[in-house]
């Protein structure tokens, strides 16, 4: 390669030229030139043709020689080999021949051609070299190109190779941190789990327990009662000691620093090689600014790591402290929430008045245990007091409604309860979320109230109807009287006499019941036991029961022996009273009142007793239980008070008496008072 | 014998006069304090049943006016009995103290006399 280009040569002339040709009219360009001096010339000139002449055979096997440098040394010059005349035909012939064979000749010809004929072959001559050296030139290019190629080829090899090196070395990279965040995924799982620090310091040594390096880990802290501690790992178990001095403050991680395995050692009484501190909770009294932040939680690890592994070590750690903190942080917490409801709790339970907290449902948030166990349901109504709807009385509907505090009454039982409700916001908002309800017993506060009201009641009749009494006395005593005067005027069994003695007799009953009228309205002030019988306290009652008896059937049977009994008359009045009333309030028209009046004896001692049965509507097996209490009434608001029969216990009961009831529902109902039997002697 | 009657009750007071009447005794009556001192005054009488309550003059007031007297017996009738026992009656210039209602108007009337009798 690397052919110097100079002016294009076209013909080469190697040889005696013939005189009959020419040489200048065979192309454009043409020299002679000897063999000796040919090869120079082809060396520095660029040539299309040569042409060897041969003039004697003797040139033959230098001639073949000539062409075959030539043909080697530049294979794309057409040969050419012009046969003079002054060689004989079969010589010709001969060299010809073995010059073909052996060199491979273009062309050929002899002398006595014409001249047009061998510029035609030059001109072929020359037209073969311009192809041959196209050819070539092709040739090479292409050579070249496809070199080319070949070096690239082997270069995006390289790349391709490279890249799926890369491409591993990656994928095993990434795997390798995924399986690293998958193991820091599920340490902090098992974090949000914990609950006691112990756990947690024992997750922390079950998660670097691949790292054999680690020999143990010291887990600093600051109790509940501030107090610091070092929990660690020995024989096989946690164990925890007060710390005697305080861990390093600082914030960094500490590797390897002599301070630190001097704590530990003073701390442990033993030597401490490396060891690795790291503070985990560090402490900004946010409010405070000027106070120094505070590490109140360290790990420290004595380890024998080598600087490579130490380096992998720290990084995984490294990963772990944030969720270490906040898990720390938030045991804390949670213990700290913990003391502090279970001393709301110790206090909401330890008040002795029942307390609820409600929502507008009724539905419990909470209550304390002096609110009663009635059932386990959530509802206010029915944990109270056993019902299946809102108790009556109940004050929380108004609070919701008035957003302001209400009080209402609420029976539970026999016991009755003001129920004070606040409002309060649970829940972000403009009205009120839930209520407060402090119940108060009030049943004896009530009851004295019913009492006194009573008192009250029956003091203002009792001054009532001692004026209408004494108003009323003073005209009666006239009309008697001047009956009395009329019958001793008049003829003894005349119609006269008999009539005025019907109005005198009439006049008579009219004084009486004014005067058990007195009597009974008289004021009691101080306990005024006298003895009496039943029977007086049963005829002075019943005449003033005669509207409740209407048409009802009245027997009275009385006990021959009067039976005393040593108590407050009026007070007697009011029970019997009371019963027979509601015994005559229980019979539908007409049924039957029996009151009778007896003695009997019971262990020794002797009893006076007063009946009262009636055929009424009776008393429910369940109701039988209740009737004795304090508010209980079958009739509707406004009818009774429901003390009636709770304030005759009361009085019976004050003079070591008994009430007993027996009822059979749609037959009747019958009581019983009994009381000591006692005669003579009053206060 | 001179009885005079004092009670603002027509009725009783009418009860008491007839039978007093019945008995010869002069029976004069009044229907209220003042009238009944008018009367003790001009009639000067032996018995005097006098009613307790009335409207003006008492029955006690009555007989703060009348002050001392000699022979004039005086019964009181009232419906309250508690306030009344021998000892305030007395205390009171009365003699006797009966309660209203009467039982027996006929008892009233000789209980009253059997005061006179003891002269």
């Amino acid at each position: 390669m690397g052919e110097v280009e100079t002016d294009q040569l076209e013909v080469l002339w190697v040889g005696e030229a013939s005189n009959a040709y020419d040489l200048s009219q065979l192309a454009k360009e043409t020299q002679k030139t000897d063999r000796q001096s040919a090869l120079t010339i082809l060396d520095s000139r660029s040539v299309a043709v040569v042409v060897v002449s041969v003039a004697s055979s003797d040139e033959a096997s230098e001639i073949g020689e000539f062409l075959t440098t030539v043909s080697n040394l530049w294979p794309n010059i057409t040969r050419l080999v012009f046969v003079g005349n002054s060689l004989p035909v079969d010589h010709a012939q001969q060299l010809i021949q073995s010059l073909v064979n052996s060199v491979g000749v273009h062309f050929l010809f002899r002398e006595g051609k014409s001249m047009n004929h061998l510029v035609d072959i030059i001109e072929r001559a020359v037209d073969g070299f311009n192809t041959r050296k196209e050819q070539n030139r092709i040739h090479q290019e292409v050579k070249l190109q496809n070199a080319r190629l070949e070096e690239m080829t082997d270069g995006l090899e390289l790349m391709v190779a490279e890249r799926t090196r890369y491409l591993s070395l990656s994928k095993s990279q990434v795997e390798g941190k995924i399986s690293g965040m998958r193991g820091l995924i599920q340490f902090i799982k098992n974090l949000s789990s914990l609950s006691e620090i112990e756990d947690l310091y024992l997750l922390l040594r079950q998660d670097i327990k691949s790292f054999h390096q680690v020999q143990n880990v010291y887990l600093g802290y600051l109790s509940s009662d501030q107090i610091p501690r070092i929990m660690y790992f020995q024989s096989r178990e946690v164990r925890v000691r007060s710390a005697q001095k305080m861990w390093d403050q600082s914030l960094r991680i500490r590797v390897n620093q002599v301070e630190d395995s001097q704590y530990l050692a003073n701390e442990f009484s033993r030597p401490f090689a490396k060891v690795i501190g790291i503070p985990i909770l560090i402490k900004t009294n946010g409010a405070v600014e000027s106070i120094e932040p505070r590490c109140e939680s360290v790990i420290y690890f004595e380890h024998t790591f080598q600087s490579e592994d130490e380096e992998i070590f720290l990084n995984y750690i490294g990963e772990r402290l944030q969720p270490l903190g906040l898990t720390f942080d938030r045991i804390q917490l949670d213990r700290q929430v913990k003391t502090a409801s279970l001393m709301w709790e110790k206090t909401f339970d330890g008040v002795k008045d029942p307390i609820a907290i409600l929502d507008r449902d009724h539905q419990l948030m909470r209550n304390n245990q002096s609110f009663g166990w009635e059932s386990d349901s959530s509802i206010c109504f029915k944990k109270f007091n056993n019902l299946d709807h809102p108790c009556v009385g109940c004050p929380v509907p108004s609070v919701f409604e008035s957003s302001k505090a209400q009080v209402g009454n609420v029976k539970k039982g026999s016991r009755m309860f003001e129920v004070h409700s606040y409002p309060i916001q649970l829940v972000s908002g403009s009205r009120p979320s839930n209520v407060v309800n402090y119940y108060v017993d009030v049943t004896l506060k009530q009851e004295l109230q019913g009492k006194m009201i009573q008192n009250e009641k029956m003091a203002a009749i009792g001054h009532l109807a001692g004026n209408i009494a004494h108003e009323l006395n003073n005209p009666l005593t006239g009309i008697r009287s001047l009956c009395q005067v009329l019958i001793s005027e008049v003829e003894a069994g005349s119609n006269r006499y008999d009539d005025l003695c019907e109005v005198e007799k009439a006049a008579g009953r009219c004084q009486g019941i004014i005067t058990n009228l007195l009597d009974f309205s008289k004021e009691t002030g101080a306990k005024h036991l006298e003895s009496i019988s039943l029977n007086e306290i049963v005829t002075k009652t019943l005449p003033f029961l005669k509207v409740a008896m209407r048409n009802h059937n009245c027997r009275v049977e009385l006990s021959k022996q009067e039976p005393f009994v040593r108590a407050e008359p009026q007070l007697l009045q009011q029970v019997v009273f009371n019963i027979v009333n509601n015994a005559c309030q229980s019979m539908r028209d007409p049924g039957t009142l029996t009151v009778e009046t007896d003695i009997f004896e019971k262990e020794g001692k002797q009893f006076s007793r007063l009946k009262v049965s009636d055929t009424g509507v009776g008393i429910s097996k369940e109701n039988l239980k209740s009737i004795f209490d304090p508010f209980f009434t079958t009739k509707s608001v406004g009818q009774g008070t429901g003390l009636g029969l709770s304030m005759s216990k009361n009085i019976i009961e004050s003079v070591d008496g008994a009430i007993l009831v027996n009822s059979e529902v749609g037959e009747g109902t019958c009581f019983f008072v009994e009381l000591p039997f006692r005669i003579g002697g009053s206060t | 014998m001179k009885v005079l009657v004092v009670d603002d009750e027509d009725v009783v007071r009418r009860s008491l006069v007839r039978v007093c009447g019945r008995r010869d005794h002069a029976v004069f009556e009044a229907s209220n304090g003042e009238e009944a001192l008018e009367v003790w005054k001009e009639i000067q009488p032996d018995l005097v049943y006098l009613d307790v309550l009335m409207p003006g003059l008492s029955g006690p007031e009555v007989l703060k006016e009348v002050g001392e007297r000699v022979h004039t017996k005086v019964v009181l009738m009232s419906a309250y009995a508690g306030e009344y026992d021998d000892m305030t009656v007395k205390s009171l210039g009365a003699d006797l103290f009966i309660q209203k209602p009467f039982e027996d108007i006929f008892s009233v009337v000789e209980k009253g006399e059997s005061l006179c009798d003891e002269l």
